[in-house]
């Protein structure tokens, strides 16, 4: 169904991006540093964490970011394909502090690869990096893991916003360009079946078979 | 006065012709001949012993009027397919342009008449006239009407002349699609019911008093919604008239499944995505044929209201069949969901509620009572943000993430003891539209989807 979406035809783009990782490594202050640019030390009236929308413009195209939040406790992970169909991109998010959510990362990969492909854009957010001193997670380990699934590593602190805009921003070009292959792709085998089409040559049944001799040898 | 039971004769006859005349019946016939008996009575003795209004008179002259006009359709019609003639060289359901060269045609002569009728009028006034100043002011009124004829006659081709482009263009989009090779039976659908409708609102003045309005105001909501309503419950509307067939056709086939509740939840899955894929086509087509038919309804708010209305008829009569369908086919889910709740309320989970889940419980009782999904989805919506509010603690703000929402919505499921929301759920995800999907409301319903799976698998 986003394929129906995504494409408005003008030149807009509507994609859906998926927050995934363990339980309290930062996914939703991410996200709110990202579109509200708020961390929850400020005093608000409203606030809707869980589900926020983000426009952008690139390039002269207007973008829609619809960003999901998911619950990442371990009791919920089964709930993952509910939430990750559909989607053009996922963020995925750990805690430099806690080597556990790295791993849990690293099974998140695994499953989205599984399910979706090549069809997702993926980029790793090593989350609290204003907590530096207390890193279990190595950065060469991490971002050599990154590059060996064909993502995008990003350093990213929600508290200090440091690397979260480079990290959405860079994630949204990604899906532009996947989107714009996928159409050109959709459009080469639109012009091929009718091309096709075309070449198709009606021939008189009469004029194909003519009787055949050799058979009974008459 | 006209009396009930009279009145109400005649427009259930217009109205079972109207819906032959749908069906290709060949009872349409009896039907206006019918109703043209009934009016000729009335009038009949009326003349003897009066008791008619004016207006009911004029309307039942007007009525006798546009069922003389479709019988003389009709029977040409039949001459038409007896001798095997070929009218049209386009589809057969493509839309009558023929119709709007005969209008235009028709415009035209009509104004010469007129013209010449206003011409003899004061030729004969003017003859009548005694002093200069009287024939002057004759002179001076013909030319100033003759003018305001002439403005209201290139105004008239104008609309003709805008109509039969669209219809070109609709031609154009028909005549690319066979090209490659796209064209589906709902095509056809669509452009029967185009054509069928054009022809009613051409002789329905009320509709193109409100489509003006709606031309010169296009974003006003009320005459928007004013205009849908006044296609979408009309059963004399050939939309609406189409709806109800569609309505009767799903219900059948809901009927037929549930009359046997034990049968295996799959096959009811298979029927239900029959159902569903059926229930979709039929809203495309409406949608397609109204916003085709109201050119002002293409814009996105338009787009969205139109959606929702049609949405909104649609669905009355059908949606509890659908549900119970649907709880036929998820029954195993709903088990374990009634176990859980069970569970839970042993736990004695009530007491631990704080005022914003009670308040969504009571949303949640309210969602099954809807039956648009419009209505649905803004309600699930609305039950999330209230479980998602921001808290504020000792003067701090805390923001809820996906994290403390999940285990908040699923609290809120277990308290409310509505097995059924399973089937709700699974109402709202399969009818949402799909500019929604990727939305608050997609997420919203997302979130209950997961808030029910994650219950109806877990136990305590």
């Amino acid at each position: 169904m986003a394929d129906q979406l995504v494409n408005g035809g003008s030149g807009n783009y509507n994609f859906k991006v998926v927050l995934l990782g363990e339980g309290c490594v930062g996914k939703t202050s991410v996200v709110l540093r990202y579109v509200e640019d708020k961390f929850n030390e400020k005093h608000l009236t409203t606030l809707q964490a869980t589900f926020l929308n983000k426009k952008l413009n690139i390039g002269g195209k207007r973008i829609n970011l619809a960003i999901w939040d998911t619950a990442g406790q371990e009791r919920f992970h089964a709930l993952g394909p509910i939430y990750y169909r559909m989607s053009n991109g996922a963020v995925l998010v750990y805690d430099i502090t806690d080597e556990d959510s790295f791993q849990k990362v690293k099974n998140w990969v695994k499953e989205l690869k599984k399910m979706l492909g090549s069809e997702i854009c993926l980029s790793i957010a090593g989350n609290k990096i204003d907590l530096g001193k207390e890193r279990n997670v190595p950065v060469e380990t991490a971002e050599n893991y990154a590059a060996s699934v064909g993502a995008m590593h990003f350093h990213t602190s929600a508290k200090q916003n440091i690397g979260i805009e480079e990290m959405f921003l860079e994630l949204t070009q990604r899906m532009m360009q996947r989107a714009q292959e996928q159409e050109i792709q959709r459009a080469s085998e639109l012009t091929r079946t009718n091309s096709m089409r075309r070449n198709i040559v009606i021939v008189d049944e009469e004029e194909t078979s003519p009787p055949s001799k050799s058979c009974c040898g008459t | 006065m006209l009396e009930a039971t009279l009145r109400k004769e005649i427009v259930r006859n217009l109205h079972s012709a109207i819906d032959s005349e749908m069906l290709n019946d060949d009872n349409a016939y009896c039907y206006y001949i019918k109703s043209l008996a009934l009016v000729s009575d009335v009038l009949k003795t009326d003349v003897n012993n009066p008791t008619l209004s004016h207006k009911d008179k004029w309307n039942l002259i007007e009525f006798a009027k546009q069922s003389v006009e479709r019988l003389v359709f009709i029977v040409k019609k039949g001459q038409n397919s007896s001798d095997n003639i070929v009218t049209r060289d386009e589809t057969p359901s493509a839309p009558p342009e023929n119709l709007v060269n005969e209008q235009s045609f028709i415009t035209l002569c009509q104004n010469s008449c007129e013209d010449e009728m206003i011409m003899s009028r004061y030729q004969k006034r003017l003859g009548m006239a005694t002093s200069a100043m009287e024939k002057q002011n004759l002179e001076l009124e013909l030319a100033r009407q003759l003018v305001e004829k002439a403005a209201i006659t290139r105004n008239r081709l104008m609309q003709a002349t805008a109509w039969a482009m669209q219809t070109a263009h609709k031609k154009f989009k028909i005549q690319e699609k066979l090209q490659n090779g796209k064209l589906v039976e709902s095509d056809f659908k669509k452009q029967q019911l185009y054509a069928l409708s054009l022809q009613f609102n051409q002789s329905n003045s009320w509709l193109n008093q409100l489509a003006s309005d709606l031309a010169l105001y296009p974003n006003h909501e009320k005459i928007v919604r004013e205009l849908l309503d006044n296609i979408l419950t009309d059963n004399s509307q050939p939309v609406k008239a189409t709806i109800n067939h569609m309505q009767e056709k799903v219900n059948t086939i809901l009927n037929k499944s549930l009359s046997n509740p034990d049968a295996d939840p799959k096959e009811h899955a298979l029927i239900f995505e029959e159902v569903s894929n059926t229930i979709k086509d039929d809203i495309n087509i409406i949608q397609d044929v109204v916003k085709a038919l109201f050119e002002p309804l293409n814009s996105e708010k338009n787009v969205s209201i139109t959606s929702e209305v049609v949405h909104h008829v649609y669905f009355a009569p059908l949606k509890q069949n659908i549900i119970t369908l649907i709880r036929y086919s998820l029954k195993d889910i709903e088990k374990q969901l009634v176990n859980r709740i069970k569970e839970g309320f042993e736990e004695g989970i009530n007491f631990r509620l704080t005022e914003c889940c009670k308040e969504a419980i009571t949303k949640l009782h309210y969602l099954t009572t809807l039956h648009n999904p419009y209505d649905m989805l803004d309600c699930t919506v609305h039950i999330i943000k209230l479980l998602a509010a921001t808290k504020f603690e000792q003067k701090h703000c805390t923001s809820v993430g996906a994290d403390d929402l999940l285990p908040r919505l699923c609290q809120v499921v277990v308290s409310s003891s509505l097995p059924s929301i399973c089937a709700e759920a699974t109402f709202m995800e399969t009818f949402m539209p799909a500019a929604r999907a990727l939305g608050e409301d997609g997420y919203a319903v997302t979130m209950l989807q997961s808030a029910i799976a994650h219950l109806a698998n877990t136990t305590v």
